[in-house]
């Protein structure tokens, strides 16, 4: 039997479903637009993910070149002196000191600039920072066994050899550029450049230019789109008022050395909270922070997979429903019921392969847009990514196909069950086929039930590796169950209507009735209340994130004013403020208080979280922290007398500590114990932070610097005044932006935004597919009454009357969508909020759930789906009264 | 049990049929209501024999018939198409008796909308398991005979309902079964294309030995079989030869 179903197979295919799927174009096509979109977006967002991780990998790979080990303080400076301890190492073949600055380019070319050198601001404090540029300050005579550069032909001395190029990066004001930089700003041989570091900015002389194309293509040149800069490392000291000090030392160990063994003696020169580890693990290390902040993106894309699931669902079991009598024909003929199902599998299979290469296409071209955003927020939010690009392997073309078509035989399976279950007499019998898809809800309301319950459990169940499985599971049990329930709800929602339509005299409302069809409506009505509660969760979280954020900062940021060097603004979050500024802020008029913060990186087990050394006695009197519990005040005084440090709430889920545990850090002189005081809420950095008081931190780490500085004024005192004052006087140190609290806060709330952007397209887009397949499953209802309008017609109903009966019935189906919607939508922005974001990040959100933003989105999704009607109750209108009552 | 006769090709011995009715969706009543179709009907048709299976609407001819083809199951009793007992087959071996031993003409047509009255043709060959070229000259000749050549390449919606109703013979002989089944097949055609039809129905069983059993309600028709089976409520209530059946008042 089977060999025949396969001779027969290709036949039945080529005639019937191939005809069947242009006979019905408009069908056809929204369902392979469904699949098109639901595939494009997952690639999209894969495609994309994986460009921003590559760019990533790539840009660090180039600036560690080929250096085996990295002896690093976690971006903090090293002492130069330690460079020759560790070359003399045994076992050590080269070692290379590197300094690294990521400062703030302003190339504006001037005829003065480039003929005088002379006039040159540069930035005065407030101005926006300029282009972020990373300066390599490097050792010129062992730099080249490390990476390799090539250098551009210079057009004035075509025949320059290397020695006489490396001979101009030894000038002091020297800095080489790559071409792309140069091209990008108009930059060319001979033109001054100002960079401004952390401390201080300085004009440069461009005196050559890296090629960042061709060549090899781990070259440093090639790193984050060509943002990168090399100059001689005792320049770059000098430049950038870092003498004497290191950000690292590149290492390559002699032939045959266990890099193990060489790491141990390292160490044992190194004082102790410095580290020694292969560059690929550092970079790794990045990479795990940003991958709960890339499956979020992820699962959200799987969001427009599975409606177009559902769309597939609803084409497919229409189609075996509107050619059940085909079938019956076909199995009184012999057809097996195998073959059948397996012409059906197969018609699923051919719209999910057509769908899934329409979507390849599709995620390329969303990709790119994709790419860009997501590498942008992981820039912001861990590290710069870089030139990314995107890869379309034939890996991710065939799992697109596969995840596309996949989908398709899944939603065709029970479609094509239904095919083998029809009885042949009934099938050839002619009876109207809307009465026939209805869904006893008591099949349903159990399993729906059965799955909620199971979603619970699953909610109260631990993370694995950080990673919070079971709370997606959660999530996905309750999209299920909610949408299990849809035959119920409309049950429900049905016995209310017609007690409602009772007393209407409209003749077109008493004919709306959800319950027939009530297999394919129910599906179109969980289809599109399924996008409506992603859109809702997702938009709840978010909101209820940015509420938590704004509150944050508000208690987190109570200071008037706030200096900081401007670099950080363009990722350097290193840099530390020049000496002495916060004696001079403390002298300005109007000024009543000054808190300055230290902020680094520091090693805790085996990760990298961050420290802050604050003057904790300003923050226990003008505000600046929140605890998950306990006595603020006497939290902070415990910190202060009793030299306790203080912990985030990410944190603490993190290492599993809490308030009154031991905690060793390692500090420069050598590993110590402290007690922790409190725990406190904190949403700037998803690997976790600890604060001190900043006395503490100076007899722990001989470090006197000051990273940001909080400046709070006297009750009456102008700001602006302040402001103004402030940056005058600090202007003369070059480097630093004084900030206005409210300009602080918005920039925060913009790096939010700008972070969450991409969801909001993920959330239009899963939107777009529901409203799709709300559309298809009208016309499918139109198609199926056919006869049924026509005697409609026949008794006197105008055109007008049809169309308000399909629209009528359209309302009421958006309506009870977009309450289950709203319903389910709620109950997931908890688990968002409070199993899988907790588990994901660590930290707590507090739900914010704006009346307005669900009324408005409950208006624009039924909105969207009344106007999607408008085709079908326009195609129901015209249907010609005669050839209706001859349609079978 | 009635013993068999070597002859006989078809036999139904005391088959029963009854319906369940579902009620509709909103109905708050769950159980079915139960209509009997058919009451222990006990009929035999000899190879070659053209039977007809006449009675008002409702009667329960084309039950019958349904359950000889095999798409419905007898509640009680036992049909035998030749050596297989239908009405306890597997699905395997009803399959085999459709694509092997029986062609059905209904009312309606039933031809596949999506192909043209050559493929609809071609169909039962190629379930069958053969898609040759053969097949497919077989398919031509076989609408030849019908006087259907000119419209091979026509979809159904094309045709009229003489057109549909020789298309409809064409597949259902093709594959030279040994069985014909038809329900009222000239029920949608006038005078003039239904007698065409029956006299090329009587010819198959001429030529070819094939079993016929036709269901219809007209007398004019019935004439034209070997025989009369006579059914009213579910029930035989006369078996006699078309004479008899000539001189008894119409449904």
């Amino acid at each position: 039997m089977k060999g025949t179903f396969l001779s027969s197979g290709g036949f039945l295919i080529r005639r019937m479903s191939l005809r069947s799927f242009r006979q019905y174009p408009a069908r056809t096509v929204l369902t392979v637009a469904g699949v098109a979109i639901g595939v494009g977006t997952f690639l999209a967002i894969r495609l994309a993910n994986q460009g921003a991780i590559a760019g990533f990998r790539a840009s660090f790979d180039a600036v560690a070149g080929r250096a085996a080990l990295q002896v690093t303080a976690f971006g903090e400076p090293l002492d130069e002196e330690l460079f020759p301890k560790v070359r003399q190492v045994q076992g050590v073949r080269l070692a290379s000191p590197v300094l690294q600055v990521t400062a703030a380019a302003f190339p504006k070319e001037t005829e003065t600039r480039k003929t005088t050198g002379k006039g040159q601001d540069g930035p005065g404090p407030g101005d926006p920072p300029g282009a972020p540029l990373l300066v390599l300050g490097i050792d010129i005579l062992s730099e080249q066994t490390f990476r390799d550069y090539t250098f551009s032909a210079d057009p004035a001395d075509p025949s320059s050899s290397i020695e006489k190029v490396l001979q101009r990066l030894l000038s002091p004001t020297a800095i080489f550029v790559t071409d792309r930089f140069a091209r990008r700003h108009g930059l060319k041989r001979g033109y001054p450049l100002v960079v401004l570091g952390p401390e201080r900015q300085r004009t440069l002389t461009v005196e050559g230019l890296l090629r960042s194309t061709g060549g090899d293509s781990a070259s440093p040149a090639s790193a984050l789109d060509g943002q990168v800069a090399l100059m001689d490392i005792a320049a770059a000291q000098e430049a950038f008022g870092r003498i004497g000090e290191l950000d690292r030392i590149d290492i390559l160990p002699e032939e045959g050395q266990s890099l193990d063994t060489l790491v141990e003696r390292i160490r044992a020169v190194l004082p102790g909270d410095l580290t020694v580890d292969r560059p690929q693990r550092r970079s790794r290390q990045s990479e795990r922070l940003m991958s709960a902040f890339r499956l979020n993106l992820t699962i959200l894309s799987y969001i427009a997979l599975l409606v177009g699931i559902f769309i597939i669902y609803n084409t497919m079991s229409m189609n075996v429903i509107r050619r059940r009598h085909a079938w019956g024909v076909l199995r009184s003929l012999g057809a097996t019921p195998r073959g059948i199902a397996g012409l059906v599998l197969t018609e699923g299979a051919m719209l999910g392969v057509l769908g899934s290469g329409l979507g390849i296409l599709l995620g390329t071209l969303m990709g790119r847009g994709a790419l860009e955003v997501v590498g942008e927020t992981v820039g912001n939010l861990y590290a710069p990514v870089g030139a990314a690009q995107l890869r379309l392997t034939p890996m991710e073309i065939l799992l697109a196909i596969g995840a596309g078509t996949g989908c398709a035989l899944l939603s065709s399976f029970l479609p094509a069950a239904t095919a083998v279950k029809m009885s042949v007499r009934e099938s050839l019998q002619r009876k109207d086929l809307t009465a026939d898809r209805h869904i006893p809800a008591r099949y349903t309301t159990l399993p729906g039930l059965l799955l909620l319950g199971f979603g619970g459990v699953m909610t109260r169940m631990e993370p694995i590796s950080g990673i919070p499985l079971f709370g997606y599971l959660a999530a996905l049990a309750f999209v299920l169950g909610f949408a299990l329930l849809t035959p119920l709800s409309v049950r429900i929602f049905s016995s209310i209507y017609r007690r409602l339509s009772r007393r209407s005299r409209s003749a077109s409302a008493m004919l709306v009735d959800l319950r027939r069809s009530s297999g394919k409506n129910s599906v179109a009505i969980a289809s599109l209340a399924l996008a409506m509660a992603m859109v809702v969760s997702v938009s709840l979280m978010v909101a209820s994130f940015r509420s938590t954020m704004e509150s944050w900062i508000g208690q987190r940021l109570p200071a008037d004013l706030y200096v900081s060097p401007a670099v950080r603004f363009v990722g350097n979050l290193n840099a530390v403020l020049p000496e002495g500024i916060d004696r001079m802020a403390g002298r300005t008029a109007g000024v009543l208080a000054v808190g300055a913060f230290r902020s680094r990186r520091i090693a805790y087990q085996d990760s990298r979280v961050r420290l802050g050394a604050g003057n904790l006695r300003v923050v226990r009197d003008h505000g600046g922290l929140r605890f998950l519990s306990g006595d603020r005040r006497s939290i902070l005084d415990r910190a202060i007398d009793k030299r306790e440090v203080l912990i985030s709430e990410v944190f603490s889920t993190r290492f599993g500590l809490g308030t009154g545990d031991p905690i060793t850090l390692r500090t420069a002189q050598g590993p110590r114990i402290f007690r922790i005081a409190g725990v406190f809420y904190d949403y700037s950095t998803d690997g976790g932070l600890v604060i001190m008081d900043r006395s503490l931190y100076r007899r722990m780490w001989n470090d006197d610097r000051i990273s940001t500085l909080a400046v709070y004024l006297h009750p009456g005192a102008s700001p602006d005044l302040v402001q103004q004052t402030l940056a005058g006087s600090i202007g003369q140190q070059g480097g630093v932006t004084v900030f206005e609290n409210r300009r602080l806060r918005r920039h925060v709330l913009n790096i939010f935004d700008q972070t969450f952007a991409i969801t909001y397209a993920l959330e239009g887009i899963a939107m777009v597919v529901a409203v799709l397949g709300f559309l298809k499953a009208l016309l499918a209802n139109v198609f199926e009454r056919t006869r049924e309008i026509g005697l409609l017609r026949a008794m006197g109903f105008d055109r007008h009357q049809i169309a308000r009966w399909v629209m009528g019935e359209a309302a009421a189906m958006a309506a009870l969508a977009n309450l289950q919607g709203l319903a389910a939508g709620g109950l997931l922005a908890w688990i968002l909020i409070f199993v899988i974001n907790k588990q994901s990040f660590g930290w707590t959100i507090h739900p914010h759930w704006p009346p307005a933003w669900l009324g408005g989105y409950f208006l624009l999704t039924f909105s969207a789906a009344i106007l999607a009607a408008l085709w079908p109750a326009r195609s129901a209108a015209k249907i010609d009264i005669q050839e209706a009552l001859r349609f079978e | 049990m009635n013993r068999r006769n070597s002859t006989e090709w078809l036999r139904l011995e005391r088959v029963s049929k009854d319906y369940g009715i579902p009620r509709h969706a909103g109905s708050r009543e769950d159980s079915p209501l139960n209509i009997q179709v058919l009451r222990n009907i006990t009929v035999s048709v000899t190879q070659g024999e053209f039977a007809a299976l006449m009675g008002p609407s409702g009667c329960g001819k084309s039950t019958l018939l349904n359950l000889v083809a095999g798409i419905d199951r007898p509640t009680s009793g036992e049909i035998h198409i030749g050596d297989t007992c239908i009405s306890s087959a597997t699905e395997t071996a009803l399959i085999r008796t459709r694509r092997e031993d029986l062609g059905v003409i209904y009312q309606f047509f039933h031809l596949l909308p999506t192909l043209t009255a050559h493929e609809n043709v071609i169909l039962p060959l190629i379930l069958k398991g053969d898609p040759s070229a053969e097949a497919a000259r077989k398919a031509r000749r076989m609408l030849e005979r019908v006087k259907m050549t000119h419209r091979a390449d026509h979809r159904p919606a094309e045709l009229s309902g003489g057109e549909l109703q020789r298309v409809a013979l064409a597949r259902a002989v093709v594959h030279e079964p040994k069985l014909l089944l038809a329900d009222e097949p000239t029920g949608n055609l006038d005078t003039q294309t239904g007698d065409e039809l029956m006299t090329y129905i009587r010819s198959l069983t001429k030529d070819s030995a094939m079993t016929v059993l036709l269901a219809t309600h007209s007398a004019e028709v019935a004439v034209q079989a070997d025989r009369t089976i006579y059914l009213r409520d579910g029930t035989v209530v006369e078996d006699e030869s078309p004479l008899a059946v000539n001189q008894k008042p119409g449904p």
